[in-house]
């Protein structure tokens, strides 16, 4: 258990190179197959649903809206929310190289802290969970539960410098490395719930992937913006009605 | 010159022949005699056979080859006898010359100006006349020596005539151009003198500046015209003193006249200076002559023309306008402000006009079309006009129009922000124009009209909302038969798709398709029914449009076909089914009228009405009083509606309405007409026309957007937002100049069907999924 321990640390706080762990310290596919039974579905023998998503997330003290569970879902290939695949779950945790609830939280917290920080990671997460929150058979997310994925990823992702801002200097422009330009912030965030609720219609997989460019992009004052860019509609209207709230 | 009397045949003038064997001091004694003669005292004449022995005597001494021991003064070196003897008489020549061009030298110092160009035009005369006969006199020194000389490359050696040449411009003409310019100075101050408009002795002019070109000599070739002495000496100091010339006198002109005194004056001038040339200078200084005239009368003050070229616009200055447009051509980028404020002018002039009618009117509302359509074609005949006579049709001018023609048609006064209004007011105009009794009932004039209309047409940016109206109210005059004529209704629908093409007017020439077809179909049916019924004592008038073609909605109630005439709405019902066999027939209720007969009152009449007011009045065949709810029940025509028609047959006193909600037939009925119209418009029916339409082009746009994008994005494969929105723009805006947002629109509902995804890693660019 110790060596299991050590073998955890060395895979997170080393070098790439330790990430391969030695067949010693390997996760255990025994085990992992029975952590995953103890929360399976009583009618899908290689399904958790959500009822043992709550009891995991329980056991590993997370909330179950914690956005840890955004990239969990990434990393073990969960298609729908709150529904983990044996096989993808199983394997999963072999790359990720924990077979034991207290192997698992040290790695949740790392990948908590990789999604707080790293860009492209966060981008590949937050795609990913357009699917998650949608529903079955529909091409757009409703207001509401658009609005739950956001408010777990946009203020995380906002703190934690995987949405930073970007300055919009185009190739071949200087950047004065003086002006640090400020971006979109917290507060924001609060708007474009105001905004979509004021408007009342459905949020398109164009818009959502389209917002997360648009964070990182967009100036605080929103300024930077090019109305005839191929920007979706929503968020061309979203910008007047921040400029409009930014006045007041 | 020593002259001994003498009158042997062999003497001629003073001097013996001497003898082909006479040595150079002999021969060029009685030759110099000979050619002084010529050159000095022509006038006295030449005896023919004292012109045959001095070409005799100089054609002897170059072909003898007897060697004289002679200098060598052209520098040659070691010759044969014949080429010195050349030399010997082409030295003294020069010699010769030199001498007599002293004298002239001599006499011309004490002259100055026009006395100076007398003495050397006169001079000039005679010299290259003399020189002439001395260069035949000498044609076979010519032809073998100089020639033979300049074969071998001593290019100073020149035939006699222009060896005369050199030496007057080395001797005489240098030399008193050398004393300050003396010779061209004297013509440049009697140009100026003309230029103040005196009289000058042109021809004395011409000759001294023709001598100036003559004297100009191609080392290589002397036949060839070479006019570096004319451009050295005469042409640069005259494009010099023009220029000088012109500048003071077109600043201290316009210091003391108006800009339009100036184009005359300009004009004159640039004229004047283009005659002078034919006149007296070479046709090779006209051009550098035009262009500085140009650049000191016209770029040197075309700020000026510039700003008062508004003012003319204003007091419709035709002539002065002309001016400048025919001065302002001649220099490069002169017109294009004048091309920029008259598009600004033509602007003006058009929202000004729409302002005032729409004041008038005191609302933008209820603008009449035809004021509103004679107003935007007055400025536009006014400024095309202008165009044609005042800028000569020019293209540049013609586009400014069109530019601004296409703005103030599009948005004025009376259209506000809607883009629709213009094309809307336009359809209404060409209906009134087509509709019978129209004031404009004479032919010509009704033909005169629509191609008017089309001149606005053409500017109209939403041409599909022009369609979508015309198409309207083209199915309104077919179905109730108001129009002026086939033929008129024919000939706009020819011109639309000339304009627009084919697709434009499809429908339009489907509906009348239709009308012909419903035409016939009515007669064979009626021809059927006779045969085979004999109770056909309704005349019943039948036309089926196509679903597709017309903008028509069927009755959004339903309605019990009242019983009079369930009979033939059933034969025909069924002879269509025979006829077109799975074509299904939507009776227009709403769109029917009917004649009907009363028996009822003492005056026999016939009501003309709406099928709704028949079915109503029909069901008065059985009682004299019905209630509101026994009448929609009767008819199933909804409340509101069924409530309006009522109304209206309550006004025309067909009804009578006392008690409420009960409508009683009223047998007093009177009218001073037998035909009695009761089919007037119902007021929600109008008002709703024109949102109906402007909606159906709403849709139609989104559509058309979006068909256009796919289109592009199936052909292109991936395209940059921006290059789409602008090949969208471009492909579309033949039809109406669609908006940003919408295509934006387009693109996102595309994107959500997956007709197109952002190609990956990528904002802005999109590709065509397959």
């Amino acid at each position: 258990y110790k060596r299991l321990e050590i073998a955890v640390d060395a895979y997170f706080n080393g070098p790439p190179a330790a990430a391969t762990p030695t067949s010693s310290s390997a996760p255990s596919t025994a085990k992992l197959n029975t952590l995953f039974d103890q929360y399976k579905d009583p009618d899908e023998a290689d399904t958790i649903k959500v009822d043992g998503t709550l009891r995991w997330c329980e056991d590993l003290g997370i909330e179950a809206d914690d956005v840890v569970t955004l990239a969990l879902a990434l990393e073990l290939g969960s298609k729908e929310l709150g529904t983990w695949a044996k096989k993808n779950w199983v394997d999963g945790w072999k790359r990720l190289g924990a077979d034991s609830l207290e192997g698992m939280k040290p790695v949740l917290r790392t990948l908590s802290n990789k999604l707080a920080s790293d860009a492209d990671y966060f981008h590949r997460v937050y795609n990913q969970a357009f699917e998650l929150a949608k529903a079955e058979g529909q091409r757009s997310l409703t207001i509401d539960s658009a609005q739950a994925f956001w408010e777990m990823l946009l203020p995380f992702g906002l703190r934690g410098g995987a949405l930073s801002h970007v300055s919009s200097a185009v190739d071949g422009e200087d950047v004065d490395m003086d002006s640090t330009e400020e971006g979109f912030q917290e507060k924001h965030v609060k708007w474009w719930f105001d905004f979509l609720n004021q408007r009342g219609k459905g949020v398109t997989k164009d818009t959502w992937q389209m917002l997360y460019e648009f964070i990182r992009s967009i100036d605080s004052k929103f300024t930077k913006y090019d109305m005839e860019a191929a920007w979706p509609s929503t968020i061309d209207d979203f910008v007047e009605y921040a400029k409009t709230r930014a006045a007041q | 010159m020593s002259s001994s009397a003498s009158s042997s045949s062999n003497v001629v003038g003073g001097l013996q022949m001497p003898p082909a064997s006479a040595d150079l001091a002999k021969t060029w004694e009685f030759l110099e005699e000979g050619v002084d003669h010529i050159m000095t005292k022509l006038q006295t004449g030449v005896s023919y056979s004292k012109y045959m022995s001095l070409y005799t005597v100089a054609y002897n001494y170059c072909t003898s080859s007897k060697m004289h021991g002679t200098s060598d003064t052209v520098g040659m070196g070691n010759r044969t006898g014949a080429n010195l003897m050349g030399s010997d008489l082409y030295n003294n020549l020069i010699r010769y010359f030199v001498a007599h061009l002293k004298t002239l030298r001599d006499h011309s110092d004490s002259l100055q100006d026009e006395d100076l160009l007398r003495y050397y035009g006169a001079e000039w005369d005679r010299y290259t006349t003399g020189a002439n006969y001395i260069n035949r006199l000498f044609t076979y020194l010519n032809r073998h020596w100089v020639k033979r000389e300049r074969d071998e490359g001593r290019k100073n050696v020149y035939p006699v005539y222009t060896l005369a040449l050199v030496q007057w411009r080395t001797n005489f003409f240098q030399y008193i151009q050398n004393k300050n310019t003396k010779l061209a100075g004297a013509i440049l101050r009697l140009i100026e003198i003309q230029r103040n408009g005196d009289t000058i002795d042109q021809g004395l002019v011409k000759k001294v500046v023709d001598s100036f070109v003559s004297l100009g000599l191609d080392e290589n070739d002397t036949n060839k015209a070479c006019l570096d002495v004319y451009k050295e000496f005469f042409e640069t100091p005259f494009l010099e003193t023009t220029e000088k010339y012109y500048k003071q006198e077109s600043e201290a002109f316009l210091a003391a006249n108006s800009v339009s005194e100036y184009l005359k004056k300009a004009e004159e001038r640039l004229k004047e200076e283009e005659d002078r040339v034919d006149r007296y200078l070479n046709t090779s200084t006209r051009k550098a002559l035009v262009s500085k005239c140009e650049h000191v009368l016209i770029r040197e003050h075309s700020d000026l023309m510039w700003d008062s070229f508004q003012s003319l616009l204003d007091f419709d200055k035709d002539e002065d306008l002309q001016r400048m447009y025919a001065l302002l051509s001649r220099i490069p980028e002169g017109l294009e402000p004048l091309r920029k404020k008259f598009e600004e002018h033509v602007k003006n002039a058009g929202l000004t006009a729409i302002s005032k009618l729409v004041g008038e009117g005191d609302n933008a509302e209820s603008v009449d079309p035809k004021a509103y359509v004679d107003t935007l074609l007055e400025v536009h005949r006014k400024n095309s006009e202008t165009v044609a006579r005042s800028f000569r049709g020019e293209a540049g001018f013609v586009a400014s129009l069109d530019k601004a023609c296409r703005e103030f048609v599009n948005r004025n006064a009376a259209t506000g922000n809607s883009s629709t209004k213009s094309p809307e007011l336009l359809a209404k105009h060409a209906d009134l124009l087509l509709r019978k009794n129209n004031k404009m009932a004479e032919e010509v004039d009704l033909e005169g009209a629509l191609n008017r209309l089309m001149v606005l047409f053409k500017y109209i940016e939403d041409k599909d909302v022009f369609q979508t109206f015309y198409t309207t109210k083209l199915s309104k005059r077919l179905i109730h038969g108001v129009s002026a004529s086939d033929e008129s209704e024919a000939s706009m629908i020819s011109k639309l798709k000339e304009a627009c093409g084919f697709e434009y007017t499809n429908k339009l020439q489907r509906m009348f398709t239709d009308m012909s077809l419903s035409k016939d179909l009515t007669d064979s049916f009626k021809e059927r029914m006779q045969q085979n019924h004999d109770d056909m004592d309704i005349s019943f008038g039948v036309m089926v449009l196509g679903t597709n073609f017309w903008p028509l909605n069927p009755p959004e109630h339903g309605f019990i076909v009242p019983a009079p005439i369930q009979p033939t709405y059933e034969r025909f019902q069924k002879y269509y089914q025979t006829k077109h066999s799975g074509r299904k027939l939507t009776w227009l209720w709403n769109y029917s009228k009917n004649e009907m007969r009363t028996n009822y009152l003492n005056q026999k009449y016939i009501f003309m009405t709406s099928s709704y007011q028949m079915a109503v009045l029909t069901q008065y065949n059985a009682a004299m009083t019905y209630s509101l709810q026994e009448l929609e029940a009767a008819t199933a025509i909804s409340k509101d509606i069924l409530g309006q028609v009522l109304a209206l047959l309550v006004k025309a006193k067909v009804l009578i309405n006392e008690e409420k909600e009960q409508y009683d037939l009223n047998p007093g009925f009177k009218s001073k007409k037998i035909r009695v119209n009761l089919n007037l418009p119902i007021k929600a029916e109008v008002k709703q026309e024109s949102t109906d339409v402007l909606k159906t082009v709403d849709e139609d746009r989104k559509y058309v957007i979006q068909a256009t994008i796919v289109r592009i994005m199936k052909a292109r494969k991936t395209m940059k937002n921006q290059q789409l929105i602008q090949e969208v723009i471009a492909q579309i805006s033949q039809r109406f100049s669609p908006k940003i947002p919408d295509i934006k629109k387009a693109i996102e509902t595309l994107l959500e069907k997956d007709y197109i995804e952002r190609v990956e890693g990528t904002r802005d660019t999109f590709a065509y999924v397959a």
